[in-house]
C-alpha cells in the first residue's frame, strides 16, 4: 500500500469508528451547523442533485448504493456523504489537524479565514481548506482535491473490493467539502464572528451562535428545498465570485452576526468585527423599515415577557437568480434599548430567534442548493464510448471516446482499463491517450483500434486533466461488458431469466409473446385475438438503460414472490380500426387462352376371317396428315384499383391479403409492425378440352376440363413498416401508386388421332377416337403436321413497386419464361405388343416429337424472399433477395435502411448456382446476417444443409444448421444458447470467455444484449 | 395372320411445357406465403374451386385419401416438403403442409401467430394454448399441428375452417 494510502487508511478507519461516538467527539455545539443540521442539509443536498438520478449508475456502472467503506462499514452512499459532513467538525487529536473547525469560515469581503487582533489568520480560508488550493494543507485529507484522488483510484484500483473502498471514500470526503459550502450559509462563518462557545461565560472562543442553536432545534420543522443549484464555471466561485454570487458573499451581505451587529442606530449604519475592526459594508440600517410588533403577537411568544419588540428589516438581494426578497427580518433592538436610550447610551441590536427563522428560510435553501450545485459540479464530466465496425479488419473495431461534458477538457490524459473475469482492472495496452490541447463539448477525444472483444468486456474510460477550469478533474465512464438477458414463458408467468436468477414479470401467461423492445429497459406483450387481431402492450421495467439490475416489487399478494418491478409503457395497442397503408394498387391481369386441336387422319384397311369375324388383320396403313384447329380462344383478365389497408375486417376474396410479419418496440416506445402484403389469386376458371368426336366426325367440347387461373405472381410482395401506436405508415417497399400489369398467354395445344378403319367385307367406313395412356418415346419421321404453343408471360410492367434505392440495388422483378414454342408433330407406327389397346403386334400411333424455343432473355434481378428486422437504432431492415433466371439461381441478402433511402449489400450468399437452393434469413443485426442454406444434390436427390453468416465484406460458412443453437443478437454477438457463451464470427464459431453465462433454463425464448453504454 | 381385339389406337398429346415450369415456379414460391389460420396456405384459400390446386401447381404428384375430404392432392413444392390440399364436393376444404425427412425445411411459412415448420410443439401450446386430448387441434382458430403424428417439432401445419372437428 502507497504511504499516503496506508495514512489515509489508518484516518478512515478512525473516522468511521467514531461515526459511533460522533456527538462525544465534536466539538459542536457552537461551532457551525449543528451535526443533525449538517445531516439534513447534505441529504437534502444529495437528494437535489445529479446523484439521486441514474448518473452513477450510468457512468460509473454503479451496482448497488450500498457500499463497503473505510472501517468494514457498509453504507448507502448517501450516508457516506452525510456522515462526511458530520465528522468535518470532529476533533481528531491523532491528525496533524485536531481542530478542523478553525478552517470553516471565510470573510468574502476582507478575504481572510478565522482571525484574531495581532495574531491574524487562525486557520484557512474555508474554500481554501475545502479545495486545498492552491496548496495542499498538512492534514487535511479531505478535500475536494482528496476527493477527486479518491474517485480516480474508485475507477483504476486493480482489486473490485479497493474501488468500492475508494468509491466510499469518495463521498465521506465530498461529504466533507460540502460541509464548507453550507458553514457559508451561517453569518457567523462569513463574518469572523467567533461562536465556539466554550469555557462559558468568558467564551474565550466567541459566544454560542443562536443561529445555529436555533436552526439545530426546528431543523425538522424548516424549510431545506427550494433553491435550485447554481452553475459556476470555477470551484472557488461557490464560495466567492467577486461581484457577489457566491454563497458567503450572499450571507455576508445580507446578514448580520450576533456579534457583528450595528453599533448605532443610524440610517446607514454598518456592522464591524469586534475583535479585529473591520468593518462590514453591508448590510446597513435603514431606519424606515423600522417594525415595532407586541410581543404577545408573535409566534410562539417568549413565555413572561410582554411588550413590544423592534425589528428592522432590509431587502435581500439574490445575484445568482437576480430576485430582491424584500422586508425581511434583519436585526431586531434589545428589550432593554429603551432604558438603555433613556441613559444616553447606545441601543443593543441583537439576533433574536424571530430574525434567525427569517434569517434560516433564506440561507438552509441555499446551503442545499449549493452543496447539491457542488456535487453535481464534481460529477459534471461525462465521456461516451462508442464502438464502429473496423472497415478493414473485422477483427478489430475503432473505439471512439465523446467528450459528452459541459466543458471542453483537456490537456489531461485518457486511460483505458478492462475488467478481466476475476474482476481485476488492468490497463488495455496502447491505449493511453495525451491530450495536449482542449476538447471542446461533445466533440471526439480520440478513437483507437481495439480488438473487437474488447466490445464484450466491461471498459473503464479515466480522464484526468483539465476539465473546463478545473485543472485535475477526473472524469470516469464505465462501460458495462454486455450481458445477455432472456424472456421465456414459466408454468404460471413470463420470466425474466439472467446471470442471476430467474424472476418473474407478473404478467401471467395471458400474453403469448413477450419480446424485448429496442431499450434494454423495455418489452413488448403480444396476446393473439380473433383472425389476425392483437393487442400488444409495452412495459418499462425500472431501471435505466444498460443496467443489468433486475428491480423487484413486491408480488400480487402477501404469499406470491416479488416480481421485476415494470409499468406499462403507453396505451394497449389493437389493429382495429383498419390502418391505411397510404398504397393505391392498379394491378391488370390477363391472360390469352387457347385450346388448339391437331387431327391426325389415318386409314387402316382390316379384313376378317368370314368365319371367324373376330378375327382380323392389317391389309395396309395410311397416315393422311394433320389438321389444327383452334376451336377455343378467350382472353381472361380484369383491372382492379384499390388501396391497401390493414383491415382485420378483410373479406376473403379481396384482391390482396396482408399479414403482420413480426412486431417490435422502438426506442420511443412506439410500437412498429413489419406487415407484408400481397396480391392474391381469384378464384379459377373451368374451361372445357375440345376433342375431336368420333360419332360426330366433328371436334367438340369433351366432358373433360381444364382451369384458367390468373395467378399473381408472389414475388410482388409489398412490405410496411407501421407505427402501430400512431396509425402510420414508417417506411415501405414500394411507392405510395403502383401500377402492376402482368399479363399471360397459354394456348393449350391437344392432338387427337381419328382413324377410319375400312373393312372390305363389312360396308362403310368407321372411325374411332380413343385415348392412348402412357408415355411414348418420340420417333423420327416425316413431319405431318405444324402448330405453335404459346406459354409464358408477354407483359409485365411493375411501376412503383419498389423505391428506388432497392431498383438500383438489383430489386424489380423476376422473369418468367416467355416465349413461344414451336412443336413438330410426327405420326409414326408405332408396333406394341400388347392387348386391349391395339392391335396385337402391330399398332398405329402418332406422338408429338415436341422442339422448343424460348426466347426469354437472362435477367439478374431480385425478388424479395425473406424480411427480418435488424437493426432498432436506425430502424434497419435486412432483406434476402432471389433470382432464378435460366436455372441459375441465386441469393443475395441486402440491408435496408428506408428512413435514409439506402441500401447496404452483404457478402453474397456463395452456393451452386446451378443446383435447386433454398436460402432463409435466420436472424439479422446491424453488421451482419445468419442464413440457412439447403442445396439438393443431383442426381441424388441429397439436401446438403449449411449455415452461413455474412457481413458487408465477407462470408463465413459453418456446415450443417446450427441456426437453433445460436442467436444474432445485437450489435454484432452470436450467443450460444446451449453454453451460454457469445462465438466468434469464424468457421468454427469460437467460443468466447463471456458474458457471465445465465442460470440454467430452457433455451426458447427471447434473448437481448444489455450493457455496452 | 394376326388376331386383333381392337383396332383402333388414339393419340392424345397435351402440350404445356412452358406450363409445366411455372407451375413448378409457382409450387417453389408458395412456401413464401403466409399460413392464414381458417382462411389458406401456400396462395391458395379454403372453399376454391378444386381447379385452382392443378391451375396453380400443376397436376398433383400423387392422390391420396383425405381424412377430412373426398380426397387429397399432394404437391412437393421443396424437397422434403408437402403440400396437401383437401378436397371436399370439389372444393378446397383444408390446406396442409408438412415437412420430411432429417431436420426442418430451410423455409417454411408462417402462421398469424408465428409458427413455423420445425417450431418447438412448446412454443404452439404456448400461442394457440395447450393440447386438447393430446392434438394440437384449435378448431376456433382453424389450425392444427401435427395431425399425422407426434413430435417434439413442428411437422405439419393444417388450415380449414373455423369450427371444424378433429377427424
Amino acid at each position: 500500500m502507497p504511504r499516503h494510502g496506508r495514512r489515509r487508511a489508518v484516518k478512515m478507519w478512525w473516522v468511521a469508528a467514531t461515526g459511533l461516538v460522533a456527538p462525544a467527539l465534536s466539538l459542536s455545539p457552537g461551532l457551525s451547523y449543528e451535526l443533525k443540521t449538517h445531516e439534513q442539509i447534505s441529504t437534502a443536498a444529495f437528494s437535489r442533485s445529479i446523484l439521486s438520478g441514474t448518473y452513477l449508475e450510468e457512468q460509473i456502472a454503479l451496482a448497488s448504493p450500498e457500499l463497503l467503506g473505510p472501517g468494514r462499514l457498509r453504507l448507502h452512499l448517501r450516508d457516506w456523504l452525510t456522515l462526511g459532513s458530520r465528522r468535518e467538525d470532529d476533533l481528531n487529536l491523532i491528525s496533524w489537524q485536531p481542530v478542523r473547525v478553525r478552517h470553516h469560515f471565510y470573510d468574502p469581503v476582507h478575504d481572510r479565514p478565522l482571525s484574531a487582533p495581532q495574531v491574524g489568520a487562525l486557520g484557512s480560508r474555508a474554500p481554501d481548506w475545502a479545495l486545498e488550493d492552491p496548496v495542499t494543507i498538512s492534514g487535511q485529507e479531505f478535500s475536494w482535491r482528496d476527493a477527486r484522488r479518491s474517485f480516480h483510484d474508485a475507477l483504476t484500483a486493480e482489486l473490485p473490493a479497493a474501488r468500492e473502498v475508494e468509491l466510499a471514500r469518495t463521498f465521506l470526503t465530498l461529504g466533507h467539502v460540502i460541509h464548507l459550502i453550507q458553514d457559508m450559509a451561517v453569518p457567523e462563518h462569513t463574518r469572523n464572528d467567533w461562536h465556539a462557545g466554550l469555557l462559558g461565560p468568558i467564551f474565550p472562543a466567541g459566544t454560542p451562535s443562536i443561529y445555529e442553536r436555533r436552526v439545530d432545534q426546528r431543523i425538522r420543522g424548516l424549510a431545506l428545498t427550494g433553491y435550485a443549484p447554481p452553475r459556476f464555471d470555477q470551484l472557488r466561485h461557490f464560495w466567492s465570485t467577486g461581484d457577489g454570487r457566491g454563497l458567503a458573499e450572499f450571507t455576508n451581505r445580507n446578514f448580520v452576526s450576533k456579534d457583528t451587529v450595528f453599533e448605532a442606530l443610524e440610517e446607514g449604519a454598518v456592522g464591524r468585527d469586534r475583535r479585529t475592526g473591520h468593518v462590514y459594508p453591508s448590510p446597513r440600517l435603514q431606519l424606515a423599515l423600522r417594525e415595532d410588533v407586541d410581543i404577545a403577537t408573535l409566534p410562539d411568544p417568549p413565555h413572561g415577557l410582554s411588550g413590544r419588540v423592534t425589528f428592522f428589516r432590509r431587502h435581500v438581494d439574490d445575484r445568482v437568480t437576480g430576485e430582491v426578497l424584500e422586508d425581511r427580518r434583519m436585526v431586531s433592538l434589545s428589550l432593554f434599548d429603551a432604558a438603555l436610550e433613556r441613559r444616553g447610551a447606545r441601543p443593543i441590536f441583537t439576533v433574536n430567534r424571530y430574525v434567525v427563522d427569517d434569517a434560516a428560510s433564506l440561507l438552509l435553501p441555499r446551503a442545499v442548493g449549493y452543496s447539491a450545485a457542488l456535487l453535481d459540479y464534481f460529477f459534471r464530466g461525462r465521456l461516451e464510448l462508442d464502438f464502429d465496425a473496423e472497415p478493414v479488419n473485422e477483427d478489430l473495431s475503432i473505439l471512439t471516446v465523446v467528450n459528452r461534458s459541459p466543458e471542453p477538457i483537456g490537456p489531461g490524459t485518457l486511460t483505458l482499463y478492462r475488467d478481466q473475469a476475476d474482476g481485476r482492472r488492468v490497463p488495455v495496452p496502447g491505449t493511453t491517450v495525451e491530450l495536449s490541447a482542449a476538447v471542446a463539448p461533445d466533440q471526439p477525444i480520440t478513437s483507437l483500434a481495439v480488438q473487437r472483444t474488447l466490445e464484450g468486456q466491461r471498459l473503464t474510460a479515466v480522464y484526468r486533466g483539465q476539465l473546463g477550469q478545473e485543472a485535475e478533474a477526473v472524469i470516469g465512464k464505465v462501460r458495462e461488458g454486455v450481458e445477455v438477458e432472456q424472456i421465456f414463458r414459466g408454468a404460471t408467468d413470463w420470466m425474466l431469466r439472467t446471470a442471476d436468477g430467474a424472476f418473474p414479470l407478473g404478467l401471467g401467461t395471458g400474453p403469448h409473446v413477450v419480446k424485448w423492445g429496442d431499450r434494454d429497459d423495455t418489452l413488448l406483450a403480444q396476446t393473439f385475438l380473433s383472425g389476425r387481431n392483437m393487442l400488444l402492450q409495452a412495459y418499462r421495467i425500472n431501471r435505466a438503460e444498460g443496467s443489468r439490475r433486475v428491480p423487484l416489487k413486491p408480488g400480487p399478494s402477501p404469499l406470491a414472490p416479488p416480481v421485476v418491478d415494470l409499468a406499462p409503457l403507453g396505451e394497449p395497442v389493437t389493429l382495429a380500426p383498419p390502418v391505411d397503408l397510404g398504397t393505391h394498387v392498379t394491378y391488370t391481369r390477363s391472360e390469352d387462352y387457347a385450346q388448339q386441336l391437331v387431327t391426325v387422319r389415318a386409314e387402316r384397311v382390316v379384313d376378317c376371317d368370314p368365319e371367324q369375324p373376330w378375327l382380323c388383320w392389317t391389309v395396309s396403313k395410311t397416315v393422311h396428315g394433320a389438321e389444327t384447329s383452334l376451336p377455343y380462344r378467350e382472353v381472361f383478365g380484369f383491372t382492379r384499383s384499390f388501396a391497401l389497408a390493414m383491415d382485420v375486417g378483410l373479406p376473403a376474396d379481396a384482391p390482396y391479403s396482408w399479414f403482420v410479419n413480426d412486431v417490435f418496440l422502438n426506442r420511443d416506445g412506439d410500437i412498429l409492425g413489419l406487415v407484408e402484403v400481397r396480391l392474391t389469386t381469384p378464384p379459377a376458371t373451368r374451361v372445357p378440352i375440345w376433342r375431336y368426336d368420333s360419332s360426330t366426325r366433328s371436334v367438340a367440347p369433351s366432358p373433360e376440363t381444364t382451369s384458367v387461373v390468373l395467378f399473381s405472381p408472389s414475388p410482388h410482395v409489398f412490405l410496411f413498416v407501421v407505427n402501430l401506436s400512431r396509425r402510420q405508415v414508417v417506411a415501405r417497399t414500394s411507392g405510395e401508386a403502383v401500377s402492376l400489369t402482368f399479363r399471360t398467354v397459354r394456348h393449350f395445344a391437344a392432338a387427337d388421332v381419328a382413324v377410319s378403319v375400312v373393312s372390305p367385307r363389312a360396308s362403310g367406313t368407321n372411325w374411332y377416337q380413343a385415348t392412348l395412356s402412357g408415355t411414348e418415346q418420340p420417333s423420327s419421321g416425316d413431319p405431318i403436321g405444324r402448330f405453335e404453343s404459346r406459354s409464358g408471360v408477354t407483359q409485365w410492367d411493375l411501376a412503383g413497386l419498389h423505391r428506388p434505392e432497392l431498383v438500383s440495388a438489383g430489386f424489380a422483378v423476376l422473369p418468367r419464361i416467355v416465349g413461344v414454342q414451336t412443336l413438330h408433330p410426327t405420326a409414326v407406327l408405332i408396333d406394341r405388343n400388347h392387348t386391349g389397346t391395339g392391335f396385337d403386334g402391330e399398332a398405329l400411333g402418332v406422338v408429338m416429337n415436341v422442339r422448343s424455343d424460348f426466347d426469354v432473355e437472362p435477367s439478374n434481378v431480385l425478388a424479395i424472399a425473406d424480411v427480418v428486422r435488424s437493426s432498432g437504432t436506425d430502424e434497419g431492415y435486412t432483406i434476402l433477395g432471389w433470382w432464378d433466371s435460366h436455372n441459375v439461381e441465386r441469393w443475395r441478402p441486402v440491408q435496408w435502411y428506408p428512413l435514409a433511402g439506402r441500401v447496404v449489400p452483404l457478402a453474397g450468399v456463395d452456393l451452386p448456382t446451378d443446383l435447386e437452393s433454398f436460402v432463409s434469413l435466420a436472424g439479422a443485426n446491424e453488421n451482419s446476417a445468419l442464413l440457412r442454406a439447403e442445396v439438393t444434390l443431383q442426381p441424388s436427390r441429397e439436401r446438403v444443409r449449411t449455415t452461413r453468416l455474412v457481413t458487408p465484406s465477407r462470408e463465413i460458412v459453418a456446415a450443417g444448421d446450427v441456426t437453433p443453437r445460436y442467436r444474432l443478437l445485437e450489435p454484432h454477438w452470436l450467443y450460444g444458447v446451449d453454453d451460454l457463451r457469445f462465438h466468434r464470427l469464424d468457421a468454427n464459431l469460437t467460443p468466447l470467455a463471456f458474458p457471465r453465462p445465465l442460470i440454467p433454463g430452457p433455451a426458447p425464448g427471447a434473448y437481448h444484449v444489455v450493457g455496452g453504454r | 395372320m394376326r388376331t386383333t381385339r381392337a383396332f383402333v389406337v388414339v393419340v392424345l398429346v397435351a402440350v404445356s411445357l412452358g406450363g409445366a415450369a411455372e407451375a413448378q415456379l409457382s409450387r417453389r414460391v408458395a412456401l413464401e406465403w403466409p399460413a392464414v389460420d381458417g382462411e389458406g396456405l401456400a396462395s391458395l384459400r379454403l372453399g376454391l374451386d378444386e381447379a385452382q390446386a392443378p391451375g396453380l401447381f400443376g397436376a398433383p404428384d400423387t392422390v391420396a385419401a383425405s381424412p377430412i375430404g373426398d380426397r387429397r392432392l399432394d404437391y412437393e413444392v421443396a424437397p422434403g416438403v408437402r403440400l396437401e390440399v383437401h378436397v371436399l364436393a370439389g372444393r378446397i376444404h383444408a390446406l396442409g403442409l408438412s415437412a420430411a425427412g432429417s431436420g426442418p425445411p430451410v423455409r417454411s411459412p408462417q402462421t398469424i401467430r408465428g409458427i413455423r415448420l420445425g417450431m418447438s410443439l412448446s412454443t404452439v401450446a404456448e400461442r394457440y394454448g395447450d393440447p386438447r386430448d393430446g392434438r394440437f387441434w384449435y378448431p376456433e382458430a382453424g389450425i392444427a399441428f401435427n395431425v399425422g403424428g407426434s413430435a417434439d417439432t413442428v411437422e405439419s401445419i393444417l388450415v380449414f375452417p373455423p369450427g371444424t372437428p378433429a377427424p
